[in-house]
């Protein structure tokens, strides 16, 4: 009985009352090395505790919203940002987590042709269709390296990063001796004699794809 | 057309909240020799990459399902169209992570609206699929939410855009449309069913109304000639959040153990009795996708907003893919159905069986045909399978749940409406009929 009617007066209150929001949480740079530090923003409607999964320091209650930074624990596999959010003193609560995950690791990046997402350019004169994306501060920390980039689309593929032009063939691997990650990354596509650019999008099914092997520089 | 003269019965199951990739992509990637268009080398294939913030999101196995699938994703008609990723008449399907991390704000490697079932996972569907038909072009009417797919689905046209805390606004329902023909319809319901949403309590407290424990029963004993002629069975909603039983429709944070062990138990009911399931159409499908990730476009079909709708921009295209499942001896085993299909193709199918043809419902209903959306009729052979009736041993559910808790989302405050309108309006009948009505918290 006892275990019962907290239940029954959580649902009979808690229905009653608004409902605890996560309106923001980003922990950020998405990829980064231990020691790297990590800016954790959230906006919320309640009383907050973050923590980490391992273990970071100095973590703990916090303002409904706000914004720190806090170096990336050391450990194997990714590191896990969590952030619990209280309201009318536990009736309403809910949270959510943000995962950074740190190298050596093979992670796909891409660009879409869709509204909102990237522009895909079509070069008449080079013949060929092209788009980049940017990995900033936001997605990638500064000391993270590429070892070898791979094309993962069905199409030849030439890639042009920090003044290094490479061409890939579907499905090939390529060493980019330790380039930095973070930059903007173009991606070119050739067409086919009598392809029109619209063909070339479509075959790829709107997506241009590369895999990067990615290192931490210390 | 005459196969349907082999049809006594048409009985449908709409379960809620799961695409098509997500339940049943597993059928096309375990036997890559079937026709099933669902998933293909996902770890390499870009048509199922999923992008957010130039980040690669590919469709993974679930193995625990209460582990990965923490948030309920994002459904709703702004959500669905970031989904989609619209580029001039083009849909990429690429920004269901997006839609999600907007939503939830849970950045994770393994998104969990990129999970998908096995057939160990989705064991029941999945036997349904190969003994049976599977439809790969089953999509939601609209690129929306619940209440308005759901009222595509037993309306034929929606009078509202997205899911609200209210009853719901119609103008025909399909239960007027069978009475009107003397048609036989029951609905055996497990809890309160979504149809109390409709407000038409006098119906939903008498005789058919059932509950799902009498199905065997009805089943076994009921003679042919008083038989339902259409069925509808409902499953025990996650949005009845004041249950103390775990629910079964597969709506997330719902297990699917708990709905696939439901479809099981209804399959065994249906096929209690050989004469009756010899002449049986059973249709399983979903109320729309839930913000699983699917990989193939919507069709373009028009659906402008009818007179006294309560939004004013149509809408374009349907929404993403549903599972779609008919198990009947009318189809050969493992038969793939590809015609283009949605929930209004379930009522071309009454108006053709009951009717004087798949032209025979409304307007609506025929606004979408024209557009090429057939009847399920189109998945019928023309002669029955002979062979003895697929059974296939249960596995357990979970006995996991959310639990009893306070309603978030505005389906369930229109659960608890419809519930304490039923019980104010309908009293001691209403609480006989359903008891946990008793139990009612007040409204929020």
């Amino acid at each position: 009985m006892r275990a019962i009617i907290p239940v029954v007066l959580g649902v009979l209150l808690g229905g009653c009352l608004p409902k605890a929001r996560v309106e923001q949480f980003i922990a950020r740079p998405f990829v980064a090395c231990p020691g790297d530090p990590i800016t954790l923003s959230w906006r919320t409607n309640g009383n907050v505790t973050l923590s980490a999964e391992p273990k970071a320091p100095g973590l703990g209650k916090r303002d409904s919203s706000g914004r720190e930074t806090v170096p990336l624990p050391e450990g194997p596999g990714p590191t896990v940002f969590n952030i619990h959010v209280s309201r009318f003193l536990g009736l309403k609560k809910t949270e959510t987590s943000g995962e950074v995950v740190s190298p050596p690791l093979a992670r796909e990046y891409a660009v879409v042709d869709a509204e909102g997402e990237a522009d895909f350019s079509c070069l008449e004169q080079e013949r060929a269709v092209e788009a980049f994306f940017v990995l900033d501060a936001e997605k990638m920390a500064p000391g993270v390296l590429v070892e070898q980039v791979m094309n993962m689309n069905i199409r030849r593929l030439v890639l042009v990063k920090d003044g290094v032009s490479k061409t890939l063939e579907e499905g090939e691997a390529m060493s980019l001796e330790g380039l930095p990650a973070q930059g903007r990354w173009s991606l070119r596509v050739p067409l086919e004699e009598g392809e029109t650019c619209e063909a070339a999008i479509d075959d790829v099914d709107g997506r241009l794809i590369i895999k990067l092997q990615l290192a931490c520089g210390r | 057309m005459a196969v349907l003269d082999g049809i006594d019965t048409i009985v449908v199951l709409m379960f809620e909240n799961r695409s098509f990739d997500h339940l049943l992509g597993h059928l096309s990637l375990e036997d890559p020799q079937s026709e099933v268009d669902g998933l293909r080398n996902p770890d390499t294939n870009p048509r199922y990459a999923n992008v957010y913030e130039n980040m690669v999101y590919r469709p993974f196995l679930i193995h625990d399902e209460a582990a990965v699938i923490t948030h309920d994703p994002p459904h709703g008609r702004g959500y669905v169209a970031t989904q989609m990723a619209k580029r001039g008449n083009k849909f990429r399907m690429s920004g269901f992570v997006k839609a999600y991390v907007e939503y939830s704000q849970h950045v994770t490697s393994q998104s969990p609206v990129m999970g998908y079932f096995d057939s160990n996972g989705a064991w029941m569907s999945s036997f349904l699929a190969r003994n049976f038909c599977v439809c790969d072009r089953w999509f939601t009417p609209l690129p929306a939410d619940t209440q308005p797919n759901r009222l595509m689905a037993f309306t034929g046209h929606t009078l509202i855009e997205d899911t609200g805390d209210r009853l719901l606004p119609y103008r025909e329902h399909v239960f007027d449309w069978m009475e009107r023909r003397n048609i036989r319809w029951r609905v055996y319901c497990d809890g309160l069913p979504f149809f109390a949403l409709f407000g038409r309590f006098p119906e939903v407290i008498g005789p058919r109304f059932r509950p799902v424990d009498k199905l065997d029963e009805d089943m076994l004993r009921e003679p042919a000639s008083e038989a339902p002629q259409v069925i509808f069975i409902e499953p025990r909603y996650f949005d009845y959040f004041w249950s103390d039983v775990p629910a079964n429709c597969n709506h997330p944070l719902a297990l699917l153990s708990n709905g696939e062990l439901y479809l099981h138990r209804i399959y065994s009911a249906l096929t209690l009795n050989p004469a009756k399931w010899a002449r049986t159409m059973f249709i399983v499908t979903y109320d729309e996708h839930g913000g699983f990730f699917d990989h193939v476009p919507p069709l373009p079909i028009s659906s402008p907003p009818p007179p006294g709708a309560q939004y004013t921009e149509g809408f374009s295209t349907t929404g993403p893919r549903v599972p779609g499942l008919i198990a009947t001896p009318w189809v050969q085993p493992g038969k793939v159905f590809h015609g283009h299909v949605d929930h209004t193709s379930i009522l071309q199918l009454i108006a053709e069986k009951f009717g004087s043809g798949p032209e025979d419902y409304s307007s609506f209903v025929n606004a979408r045909r024209h557009q090429g959306i057939v009847s399920l009729a189109e998945a019928l052979d023309s002669q029955p399978a002979q062979r003895p009736v697929p059974q296939r041993a249960a596995q357990p559910g979970s006995p996991l749940h959310a639990g009893k808790r306070p309603p978030k989302q505005p389906n369930e405050r229109a659960f608890n409406m419809a519930a304490q309108e039923l019980r104010q309006h309908q009293g001691p009948a209403a609480l006989s009929k359903f008891p946990f009505l008793a139990d009612l918290p007040p409204m929020p």
